[in-house]
This record gives structure tokens, C-alpha cells and sequence, in this order.
């Protein structure tokens, strides 16, 4: 019994290593991945990990040091020449939580040559005392083309690293699933989800309960796609888009989602009616993402002129367009261009407006709507009181910036990227200032394993950012396999 | 002694007969498993396997790996399932106290043979079997031992007397199993209700099953060649399949590239009639997942890496992370100078068992930034404007790829050989005129020639002598007895050469029919 006390108590000190001290610094700066340092974090986010690498031959272990500012470190991780490190979460949350509102430092050091030396590299992160929305959602599919396999929809808790299904399509012979929405960011006031196959239809979960309606609404000349559902709850925007696909024969893209025609229309989840009206429906315009602001009452969209078989889908570019809608007449008014992006040669996707109804972000592109397959894709951010955007480059990389959502304090949004490897969408955390419209420095969704970003081969598709979890799974499920979608009838002004 | 050693007698003829079936006939199918799954070490891997599918899913695909040597995969699965012979028969004597005269412990096991020998389903149930076989073995342990009657009567089982004529039990249990086998192959062929490509369900009979399974062994034959780029062996095999006559567009596929590669494409093409017309030379991007898996190797060998990127995406999304998949991937992405995304199709190599020595060479070509025996021949191309694939054309794709590479030999005959079984007479033309002219020694291929011969009935001898082209004399012989026969309408009987001719393709076997663009 004494023996193993001895072994218990040299296992636990050869644990607590001795806080390393500098001598000097890195000549070479070392790469962490994902980048984390100099991140503005919300007070609940979960603990990063991450790798660490360095072309210096000379580095047998590093060590991450992490501390209030001008104070001497709380948490020291330290790995071989690997470089994973985990922080541990316990000690992560001490730590957020005693620097709410100031800053941190996460230092890297490197064992080079038997000296510990520091990396350079600025280290500094602000500590948001406003914390995110506890639950991101997300859809995650390899990154194909046409096919698909394995494809659910998760719902992952920020403050740790649990990851929950909301569906997955092996419950339901592999069918294709997609375009979840929620409104407000409450899965209980309302959340929505398209399935495409033999048990097909559009998924509405409104309190718990959940209908099935035809997505092909009659008289509509397209299947409902891109959703926005309003933060009050009754109404759905969509666009129905005729969408096709194209393939770049050389360079670095590797296709064009196109859309060949689409219009929008709202749908009321209470009458179950559907409306549209000339100004958004018809073939002059293609119109699509439709989005709405925080007065259930404007949408914001994407528009550009209709194209036919002789127009070159580079030259296709959208205009970012709001309109009034009556919720009682269901009448639509007030068409306004609000950034004429393509007189400036540029395209713009995915209009988000914050909570506080003040900011729209939304995808600037070079042509095109589907924003995710282009690198120059950057997100933007337009003032509606003064109708003057600017490009947030704070948040923007060399590779693609594309879909986002707010979280319901709009001081938080989350954002695709593929800044990593240029093909794989991972999901990227940001704090945004309703003041001044600027944003901080963001980092990617924090995961358990170090090397997870290395090894994972699924895209993160449709980061929402919502309040609550998800409770009604099964209904979902059931609502697939066992409800006949209802007939919506569209109703044109 | 001769009770004593029954059980290793029949083990031993058991084993010996499951090694030459899965090294003989069901070798295809080994290799067909282990071609189409991953197992990792990796622990993200496995918990996702499991949750998506199952622990007896995982734990198949981790025997299935063996199969990467099929010698190897097919010892681990006769050890296993003459393990499970063993397991079941002890079982047996001890829950029974009886000896297993009719040999139902070997039940198991052909069990576990049929569900390994087929492709169209993953042999899960094989270990599903033997999981259950291991389960109530290790029941009959405990009840043999702790239930009184069970252990009296094993026991007295144990010390029983060897009866007269134990040799005859031997070849009752030798019957037994020949039952029991031929059962089971009998419900493996039963007919049965197969989805086809086209998505539709047809009824298959017994002889249609076995006649599918001759097919289904050539193709996976042949798709080895193809990724081993055996180019002989893949000429053999599919010259072989052509011959017995059966329409299949996957080996018409193989052929095309196969022909090529022996230099014999618009030689002998159309010794065999080509019933897909051009498609024989490609697969249309039409969203199904065995074309996926496929379409992009003719891209490869064309050197157009980005449309055999976007096959192989398909083919990963369709089939999931299998090591030809990943390899592909990471070649492709190398020689785009996608390095990041290189190493993350790299990655999953090094937690398997086999595929870490694929995944260094990998690493090392990434590392000198160009892939063994591929290149990338529209990497210079201007990006502006844009210019997309005709996914459902392979035609106007063999053009671009000529006009930004024009030395390519293979686009150039791909196209020639396309514009003609299109029956797009023009196109033909005018592919010749732009990137192959006359030679001022010699004569062009015969199929050429024979599209040539129609060209200059459309467009005037003058003009066709104007441009430079000749037609041989044998070309020009054969044509006239083609006409003879063809003009005794009915009655015409066509030569076997003649039935090699692009004339007699136009005329009878083109799927566009008898009609020719100009």
C-alpha cells in the first residue's frame, strides 16, 4: 500500500512541472494551428489545442505559458517536439473567468538546445466579459460536389467540447439534409431544415412541434432553398432557386454554384400561406438569401440580373437589395438597392443583419453568389443608419471568408473560413463592436484534440450561432420518416 | 484416435479448401474490401466508425485491412472461421454431452465463408457470426462447469470409448458440410431483386447472378490493372471481356484507355462494336457513385488534374476516405501546389497498417512539389475568363485541353476517336485540321482514314486534297466493297473486317444512329 502512495505521489509531481523561464529569444517564430494568440475571447469559450511547429531543428519541447497580463502565468502546458498542446479547461475557465474584461497572454516557449526561449509572436488576447451564445450548429459533409454520403447536423456546446446530433442522415437511408435556420437564434421559437429525397420536404419545429411541408410550393417555379426566418417567429423568407453547378476546367477553383433563376417569397409557418409579389418574383432578376432584419418586417437580399445560356457566369454579380413586407396584407414595398455591388465589379452573398437591427454583414465577392468556392470571398460590414460598408479585415484572410451568423448580443459572430488549408470550411469566432462596427481578432472553434484540424476531412457547413439546445430531436427524426409533406400554395400580389 | 483427430481432419480439409477459394476465385473480392475501406489507428476514426456504424463494422474493417496482401486476408479469414468450427463444435459437446455426428458446428463457418465472398455486401455478418460463436463458447465454459448434468455428461463424453468404424463418421461429417455448403451457395445465387446503375430494380436470376459475378470479377481484375497502371494487363483483360460480347461500359472505359496505351486506339477500337458510342471513352458526370470512382482516371492520363479532381472528390464523398481515394487527392493537390490540403489527405495514410510506407512517398513528392509520372498540363492556362467543363462532353474538353497542350498524343486521339463515334463528322475534321496534319510519309490510322473517306464525300475531293489529307489505297479498296455490300440493303452480309470498320459502326452499332454532322 505504501509502495503505490509513492508511485501516486511521484506520478502526480512528475505532473506539476516547474514554471520555465525565458533566456533569451526565438530567432525563428513558431506556428501554432489553428492561430490563437491574440484572439479577443468570450468569457465561456472552451479551452483551445493546438500544434506547434518550427523549423528549427534544434527544438526538443515546447512549453505554452498562460496569465493575466503583467502577472506570472497560471497555467504552463509544455509537449514534446510534436508540439500538441491541450490547455486544460478547468484552468482555462479559472483563468477567462479572473481576467473577464482585461487581457491574457498565451507566450510560446521553445526548448532550444537545453535554452527555453520565447517566441515572439504578439501573445496578447482581450477577455470579453460578454459571453457568446452557448451552442453553435453546424452541418458537416465532406466537401463534394453532387454526391453525398455520410451528412448530419450537430449542435455543439461551446463552453466544453460536446458535440451532439440533431440528425443524422443514417437514420434515414442517407438522404440529403440541409439549409438549417432558426429564428432569433432560438431552436424553440423556431428551427427549420430541408430534406432532399424520397422522404423529402421542408422541416418546420416550432415549440417543440414539427410539420412537414412540400418545398416545391404550388405555383412556384422552384423548390424552396435559402431560408431566413424571422426573429419573431412567423414568417420564413426563401428563395426558390433553379441552382447548377459548373467546373472550373484549370487554376485553383474548383467550381461555380450558379444559380440559373430564383425569386423569393415568404411563408406564414401560422396560415400556412406563401406570398410573393412582382418586385421579387419574375424573370428579370434572380434574387436570393433573403434575410431579415430585426423588425420582422425588412428583408434583406441578394439580386442581380437574370442570365440566360450566352452569359458568362463570371460576369454574374449581385446587388445587396432590401424590401418592406406587410405581415398582415403580406404585400411587399419599398425596393431598395442599398450597395449596387456590381456596378463596383464586385458580387455580395449571405446579408446578416445584427440583433440591434444597426449592422448588415454580408460576403463580397468577385462574381457569383456561392461565395465558399472563392478566395478572394471577404466579409464586409454596411452601417444601415449611414448605408457606408467597410471590408472587416480583421477577421479576413488571404483565403475565403464566407458564411455567418451573429450571435443574439451581436457582440459575437461566427464565420466560415478556409484560411487553414483553402478547402475545408472551419468555423471562426469573432467579437464585433456594435459601436464602432469593427471586429477583433477571431479563432477557430476550439477542439478537443490538437491535431484534430489536421485529421478531420469534413467541411463545417452553416455555423449558426443559437442560444439553446436543440431538445426535440426525435421529433425531428419522426417528422421525416413518418409525416407526408403538406401543400403550400404561393400567392402572388 | 481416429475420434481424437476427426475434428483437425475436417479442420484441416476445411482450411485447405477455404484457401484456394479465397486465393482462386474469391480473390477479387478480398481485394475488393480492402480496396474500398480504411481502418485507422486513430481514435477520432474509430469512435465515429462505431457511432455511425457499429462496433462489429469496425472491427470487420480492421480484419478486411489484411486483404491488402490477399494471401494475408484470406489466412486471417480461414483462421477465423475455421477458429469459430472449433469454438462451435466444443460448445456443442459441452452443452450437449453428444458428439457432432452431422457436423452442425461447421454450420457457422459456412456461414462465415458466404458472407465473405461476396462484393455487394461488406461481410459484417461474417463477424457478427463469429462474435456469436465466441459468445456461446464462453457460455458452454461456465454451464459445462458450474451445472451439474452438463458436466457429468461432458465428461462422460470425454471418456467415452471410440466407437467401430470412426472413419465413417468422418465422411458423414465430410457429407454434412458438402450439404451445408451447397445450401449456401445455393441462397447466394438465388434470384434476387438488384437496384442497376440506372437506379431502376430488375429481377435477377440465378444464372444472370452468376454470369453478374464473372462481370463483376473481370471489372475488379481490371480496376487493379488500371490503378497499378498495368497497361498490358489491362489490355489482356479487357480484350478478353470484349470478346465475349457482353455490353459493359465500365470495361468499354478500361478498353479505350487501355488501347491507347498499346498505341492500338484508332487501330482496333472498333473490333469490337461500340455500343456506348462515345461514352465509350468516358463516364458523364451524372452523380452516380460508381462512375465517380472511375471517371477521373481517363482525366489523369489526359493530364487534365482538375477534372480528375473533381471525379475523385466524388469518389471520397461516394465511397469515404479509402487509401486510393486519399492518394489520389494528395497526388492531385501536389501537383496543383495545394500543399496544405495535400497533407491533409496524407494524414489518415499514416495511422493504417499498410498504407505508412504510400504515405512517406507521399510526403516525399509533396516535399519536391511534383508527382511521380503526372502532370498537370492546363497549369499555365490564363484563369480569365473563366472556362468550364462540359461534364456531359468530353469532346469540347479534349479541344481545350489540345489547344493549351497540343504536343498531347493521348487528347489528340481521345478526340479524333470521340468526334467519330459521335458520329460528328466536323468536329472530327476539324480537330484533324487544327492538330493533326497529314504526314508526308505514310498513311493515317485506319479508323481515321475511314472517317476521312466520309469527310471527303461531304466536303469534295478538291478541297479535301487542299488541305493536305490522303487516304491509302486499301482504305479506299475496302470502302468500295463496303459500299457494294452495304447497297444490297437486306441481304447485305458484312465481312467480319468490315464489321471493324467506322462505316459499318455508322451504319449499324452507333447509338446516335445513322446520322452525321458536318
Amino acid at each position: 500500500m505504501k509502495k503505490l502512495i509513492y508511485i501516486v505521489i511521484a506520478v502526480a509531481l512528475c505532473g506539476c512541472s516547474k514554471m520555465v523561464e525565458p533566456q533569451g529569444t526565438l530567432q525563428d517564430p513558431v506556428k501554432m494551428t489553428p492561430e490563437y494568440r491574440g484572439a479577443t475571447f468570450p468569457v465561456n469559450i472552451a479551452a483551445p489545442s493546438f500544434i506547434l511547429e518550427s523549423e528549427n531543428e534544434g527544438i526538443t519541447e515546447f512549453a505554452v505559458q498562460l496569465g493575466r497580463e503583467g502577472e506570472s502565468p497560471d497555467i504552463q502546458v509544455t509537449s514534446g517536439r510534436d508540439g500538441k498542446i491541450s490547455i486544460p479547461l478547468k484552468k482555462w475557465r479559472k483563468l477567462l473567468e479572473s481576467a473577464k474584461g482585461s487581457n491574457i497572454y498565451l507566450r510560446v516557449l521553445a526548448n532550444n538546445g537545453g535554452q527555453w526561449q520565447l517566441d515572439e509572436t504578439v501573445s496578447i488576447s482581450p477577455v470579453s466579459p460578454n459571453p457568446i451564445d452557448e451552442y453553435l450548429c453546424y452541418r458537416l459533409l465532406y466537401p463534394g460536389y453532387e454526391l453525398w454520403s455520410f451528412i448530419g447536423i450537430y449542435e455543439r456546446n461551446l463552453t466544453n467540447y460536446e458535440q451532439k446530433p440533431i440528425l443524422e442522415n443514417k437514420d434515414f437511408d442517407r438522404q440529403c439534409i440541409n439549409c438549417h435556420n432558426f429564428s432569433a437564434g432560438n431552436p424553440e421559437q423556431g428551427l427549420m431544415i430541408h430534406v432532399r429525397g424520397p422522404q423529402g420536404g421542408t422541416l418546420i419545429s416550432r415549440n417543440g412541434k414539427v410539420e412537414k411541408i412540400n418545398s416545391h410550393f404550388d405555383g412556384a417555379n422552384h423548390g424552396a432553398t435559402y431560408p431566413g426566418w424571422s426573429p419573431d417567429g412567423k414568417f420564413i423568407a426563401f428563395s426558390a432557386n433553379d441552382v447548377g453547378q459548373v467546373f472550373h476546367s484549370s487554376g485553383t477553383k474548383p467550381i461555380e454554384v450558379v444559380d440559373r433563376a430564383a425569386d423569393l417569397m415568404v411563408y406564414n409557418v401560422d396560415t400556412h400561406r406563401a406570398y410573393s409579389d412582382s418586385t421579387i418574383c419574375g424573370g428579370q432578376y434572380i434574387e436570393t438569401f433573403p434575410n431579415w432584419g430585426p423588425d420582422s418586417r425588412t428583408i434583406y437580399f441578394c439580386r442581380a440580373n437574370a442570365i440566360n445560356e450566352s452569359t458568362p457566369l463570371d460576369s454574374v454579380r449581385y446587388d445587396l437589395c432590401s424590401i418592406r413586407f406587410d405581415p398582415q396584407s403580406g404585400r411587399f414595398s419599398d425596393l431598395q438597392v442599398l450597395y449596387a455591388a456590381a456596378a463596383d465589379s464586385a458580387s455580395v452573398s449571405f446579408p446578416r443583419c445584427s440583433p440591434d437591427g444597426r449592422w448588415l454583414m454580408f460576403t463580397r465577392s468577385s462574381y457569383g453568389n456561392f461565395s465558399i468556392w472563392h478566395p478572394e470571398a471577404d466579409l464586409c460590414v454596411m452601417d444601415l443608419k449611414t448605408k457606408q460598408w467597410h471590408k472587416l479585415d480583421e477577421v479576413n484572410s488571404s483565403s475565403i471568408e464566407s458564411y455567418h451568423s451573429w450571435d443574439s448580443s451581436g457582440c459575437w459572430f461566427v464565420f466560415s473560413s478556409k484560411r487553414m488549408d483553402g478547402l475545408w470550411a472551419r468555423p471562426y469566432i469573432a467579437a464585433f463592436d456594435p459601436e464602432t462596427g469593427r471586429a477583433s481578432v477571431p479563432f477557430c472553434l476550439p477542439q478537443k484534440s490538437p491535431d484534430f484540424y489536421q485529421e478531420f476531412t469534413r467541411t463545417f457547413n452553416i455555423p449558426e450561432l443559437v442560444k439553446s439546445p436543440v431538445v426535440n430531436t426525435d421529433a425531428l427524426l419522426h417528422g421525416i420518416i413518418s409525416q407526408q409533406p403538406q401543400s403550400i400554395e404561393l400567392r402572388q400580389q | 484416435m481416429m475420434r481424437t483427430f476427426q475434428k483437425y481432419i475436417i479442420a484441416a480439409v476445411m482450411a485447405i479448401v477455404l484457401m484456394i477459394a479465397y486465393l482462386t476465385t474469391y480473390e477479387y473480392v478480398i481485394y475488393f474490401h480492402e480496396q474500398h475501406h480504411l481502418f485507422r489507428f486513430f481514435g477520432p476514426y474509430i469512435s465515429e466508425t462505431i457511432h455511425q456504424e457499429g462496433i462489429f463494422y469496425l472491427l470487420t474493417e480492421f480484419i478486411v485491412q489484411f486483404g491488402y496482401w490477399t494471401w494475408l486476408g484470406a489466412i486471417v479469414w480461414t483462421a477465423l472461421e475455421v477458429g469459430a468450427y472449433f469454438l462451435a463444435l466444443n460448445a456443442w459437446r459441452r452443452l450437449t454431452g453428444l458428439r457432432d455426428y452431422i457436423c452442425v458446428s461447421a454450420i457457422p463457418t459456412v456461414i462465415m465463408f458466404f458472407a465473405t465472398v461476396s462484393v455487394d455486401s461488406f461481410p459484417v455478418l461474417a463477424v457478427k457470426v463469429f462474435a456469436w460463436v465466441l459468445g456461446l463458447w464462453l457460455l458452454s465454459l461456465i454451464l459445462s462447469r458450474f451445472v451439474p448434468p452438463l458436466r457429468r455428461r461432458y465428461s462422460a463424453l470425454k471418456n467415452a470409448p471410440e466407437g467401430k468404424r470412426p472413419w465413417i463418421w468422418v465422411l458423414v461429417s465430410f457429407a454434412a458440410i458438402g450439404i451445408y455448403a451447397y445450401k449456401g451457395y445455393q441462397d447466394s445465387t438465388e434470384p434476387t431483386e438488384v437496384t442497376t446503375h440506372g437506379g431502376k430494380k430488375r429481377m435477377f436470376s440465378r444464372e444472370e447472378r452468376i454470369k453478374q459475378r464473372h462481370s463483376e470479377q473481370v471489372m475488379i481484375q481490371a480496376e487493379r490493372a488500371l490503378k497499378d497502371k498495368d497497361w498490358d494487363e489491362l489490355y489482356v483483360i479487357s480484350e478478353d471481356y470484349a470478346r465475349e460480347g457482353t455490353k459493359n461500359h465500365l470495361m468499354a472505359y478500361f478498353r479505350g484507355m487501355a488501347l491507347y496505351h498499346q498505341g492500338k486506339l484508332l487501330t482496333d477500337l472498333l473490333d469490337y462494336p461500340q455500343y456506348f458510342g462515345p461514352k465509350s471513352l468516358f463516364f458523364p458526370w451524372e452523380a452516380d457513385r460508381h462512375c465517380a470512382e472511375f471517371g477521373g482516371y481517363v482525366y489523369e492520363e489526359l493530364g487534365a488534374v482538375n477534372p480528375a479532381q473533381h471525379w475523385e472528390f466524388e469518389a471520397l464523398v461516394g465511397w469515404g476516405e479509402t487509401s486510393t481515394h486519399l492518394s489520389n487527392l494528395a497526388r492531385y493537390c501536389i501537383a496543383q501546389g495545394k500543399t496544405e490540403q495535400a497533407k491533409k489527405f496524407i494524414a489518415p495514410l499514416r495511422h493504417t497498417l499498410f498504407y505508412r510506407g504510400l504515405a512517406r512517398d507521399l510526403d516525399r513528392q509533396l516535399a519536391a512539389g511534383k508527382v511521380d509520372s503526372l502532370t498537370n498540363c492546363l497549369a499555365d492556362t490564363p484563369q480569365d475568363p473563366a472556362r468550364w467543363d462540359n461534364v456531359l462532353n468530353l469532346g469540347s474538353d479534349l479541344r481545350y485541353i489540345l489547344l493549351s497542350d497540343p504536343d498531347n498524343d493521348m487528347a489528340r486521339e481521345y478526340a479524333v476517336a470521340y468526334f467519330l463515334l459521335a458520329n460528328n463528322l466536323g468536329a472530327f475534321y476539324r480537330t484533324m485540321k487544327d492538330f493533326w496534319p497529314m504526314p508526308e510519309q505514310g498513311y493515317l490510322p485506319p479508323m481515321v482514314e475511314q472517317g476521312l473517306v466520309l469527310v471527303r464525300s461531304h466536303i469534295g475531293p478538291e478541297q479535301f486534297a487542299a488541305d493536305g489529307y490522303r487516304i491509302s489505297p486499301e482504305t479506299e479498296q475496302q470502302f468500295l466493297e463496303f459500299v457494294t455490300e452495304l447497297n444490297k440493303g437486306q441481304k447485305a452480309r458484312f465481312s467480319p473486317s468490315q464489321q471493324k470498320t467506322y462505316w459499318y459502326y455508322v451504319q449499324r452499332v452507333s447509338p446516335q444512329g445513322r446520322e452525321l454532322t458536318f
